[in-house]
């Protein structure tokens, strides 16, 4: 039962995954930009 | 009162580490499949001698019979775990030794504890024209170690004290009751970031930067294995820096995060568990990573002029520094100019690590979120009324108690680490090294992570090579393990 609840999530549960993950470094790279922005802006 | 061991005790441990080596030689069959298929018979000779070493060693612990199991306790766990991290290397190296790429053995023996140990440095002569077998060899010790090696033979092998042996690796998930159906779980998360990725990176190889298909496959599986595993040996000696491509860098990126993640957290977004943003881990990762690269960039002004390149530089190394990867996209000389904060940004970022139960190194996120939450409750109990009672809960997938001998043993680690740190520091100021250097190759080795200044070479002394052997061996461990060992040890000399 086990390794079949595992099969079926698999697939939208590894997607979901990947995207989260995208979304966190897409959401570092937007950080970073401000970031940068805001101090060579300043300096 | 110490007891000596008997012959029953070193029987069972035979017995498993034989049983490791057996998975060491399937590990094997990977770069001697791409050395048959690229015809680099003599590289797949240097395979074939490893393989049959561990097959026979592995048949010879196998006809040992220790009898029935009748009690498996921790010690046994961690004796076998510690002792797994020491021989695995050791045999690791035939193959890298037989490649004529190192100076002396323990140059090989070197990188292979980098490699399992998933840190990444490298002492490896003329890199770019290692064969491709090899390299593959390289990067399978890696991901072999970033999964855990006790983990892989417990898939293929039950074991009475799997529990034991699973969790005396480092890994304190226990996501579905039983190891196995852990293991298999573990399993399933990498295949579907390697479909990811390598597919990924093997297309962006192709069209970007106009690899041949074979090529492009074959640093794609390379990358992977070092990313995911957030191991950090690269295919060549320019790292990352080798491609000059933003979309590699930020594909490399997403498997760094991945890697850096527990496999705990992956099963809770794979189940769409809710609550992961109190979740204490996932809380203080997102808020040093985002000090860390705050700091960096700050520090970096005086070096990058332009945002775009602040951004880019400064962002890929403290992700990769962070998670323990160790991949760079600028030399050892440019990052050895990252000084003041910049230096601060990355030391810490190193320090500090992934995740708890992920294959990252460093002290980890779980046990700085702890230790911060144990000082503040600590300042409350001083400051308000005596006798007042406090709840000393924290969220870590459901609520978890904060007692004192949790806070204890978060503490005494965290502490064994900055000691770790502090000492590779000192062994390197000692053979005429700078302090700043000296410290940020003592993290990067400890905290398994790769990143180097440039003191990590072949012309490096021996004694700084077994320091850093020590340092990427023990801190892998989490230092429980081969302290088990040290008393292991001391109790068949000592023992009565």
């Amino acid at each position: 039962m086990l390794r079949g609840r595992i099969t079926r999530g698999s697939f939208s549960g590894g997607a979901r995954g990947l995207l989260i993950e995208i979304g966190a470094v897409l959401t570092l790279i937007l950080f970073a930009a401000i970031i940068a922005l805001a101090v060579t802006g300043l300096t | 009162m110490l007891l000596r061991p008997s012959a029953h005790d070193l029987k069972f441990i035979a017995h498993d580490l034989g049983r490791i080596l057996a998975v060491v030689a399937l590990a094997g069959l990977l770069p001697l499949g791409w050395a048959l298929a690229r015809r680099e018979w003599a590289p797949a000779s240097h395979v074939l001698v490893m393989i049959g070493f561990c097959i026979l060693a592995a048949g010879a612990a196998q006809l040992i019979d220790p009898g029935r199991r009748t009690k498996v306790d921790w010690s046994h766990g961690l004796v076998v775990v510690a002792l797994t991290w020491l021989v695995v290397p050791a045999v690791a190296t035939i193959p890298l030794y037989l490649s004529g790429h190192y100076g002396s053995w323990i140059d090989s023996y070197f990188d292979a504890m980098s490699g399992v140990t998933t840190t990444g440095l490298a002492v490896i002569e003329d890199l770019d024209h290692l064969s491709d077998a090899a390299n593959m060899w390289r990067h399978t010790i890696q991901f072999l170690g970033g999964q855990g090696i006790v983990l892989a033979a417990l898939t293929f092998f039950s074991a009475s004290g799997a529990l034991s042996l699973y969790q005396a690796e480092g890994r304190d998930d226990r996501i579905f009751p039983s190891v196995g159906s852990t293991a298999r779980f573990i399993w399933l998360v990498s295949i579907v970031h390697l479909i990811f990725g390598v597919t990924a990176l093997t297309i962006d190889g192709v069209i970007g930067q106009g690899f041949t298909f074979d090529r492009s496959l074959f640093h794609a599986l390379a990358v992977f294995m070092a990313a995911f595993d957030t191991g950090g040996f690269s295919p060549q000696s320019t790292s990352i820096a080798y491609y000059h491509s933003a979309l590699y860098e930020v594909i490399i990126a997403v498997l760094m995060v991945a890697g850096a993640m527990s496999f705990g957290l992956h099963h809770a977004i794979w189940t769409k568990r809710r609550g992961l943003v109190r979740n204490l881990e996932v809380r203080t990762l997102a808020i040093t990573m985002g000090i860390t690269i705050v700091v960096t960039l700050i520090g970096l002004t005086a070096i990058y002029a332009d945002p775009s390149g602040l951004v880019r530089r400064g962002l890929f190394q403290v992700v990769s520094a962070h998670t323990g990867t160790g991949f760079a996209t600028v030399s050892s000389a440019e990052l050895s100019r990252w000084s003041g904060l910049a230096f601060a940004g990355m030391a810490v970022a190193m320090a500090l690590g992934g995740m708890s139960s992920s294959t990252a190194g460093g002290v980890k996120s779980l046990r700085i979120g702890l230790t911060v939450r144990a000082l503040i409750d600590t300042v409350k109990a001083a400051l308000l009324p005596e006798h007042t009672v406090m709840p000393a809960n924290y969220t870590q997938y459901g609520r978890q108690r904060l007692d004192a001998r949790l806070a204890q043993s978060v503490m005494t680690v965290s502490l064994l680490y900055v000691g770790l740190y502090l000492f590779g520091a000192a062994v390197g100021i000692a053979n005429g090294y700078g302090l700043q250097e000296s410290l940020f190759e003592s993290v990067s080795a400890a905290a398994a992570v790769g990143l180097s200044v440039g003191v990590t070479s072949p012309a490096m002394p021996l004694i700084m090579k077994l320091t850093m052997i020590f340092q990427m061996w023990i801190g892998r461990l989490e230092f429980i393990a081969a302290f088990a060992l040290a008393g292991f040890v001391w109790s068949t000399v000592a023992g009565e």
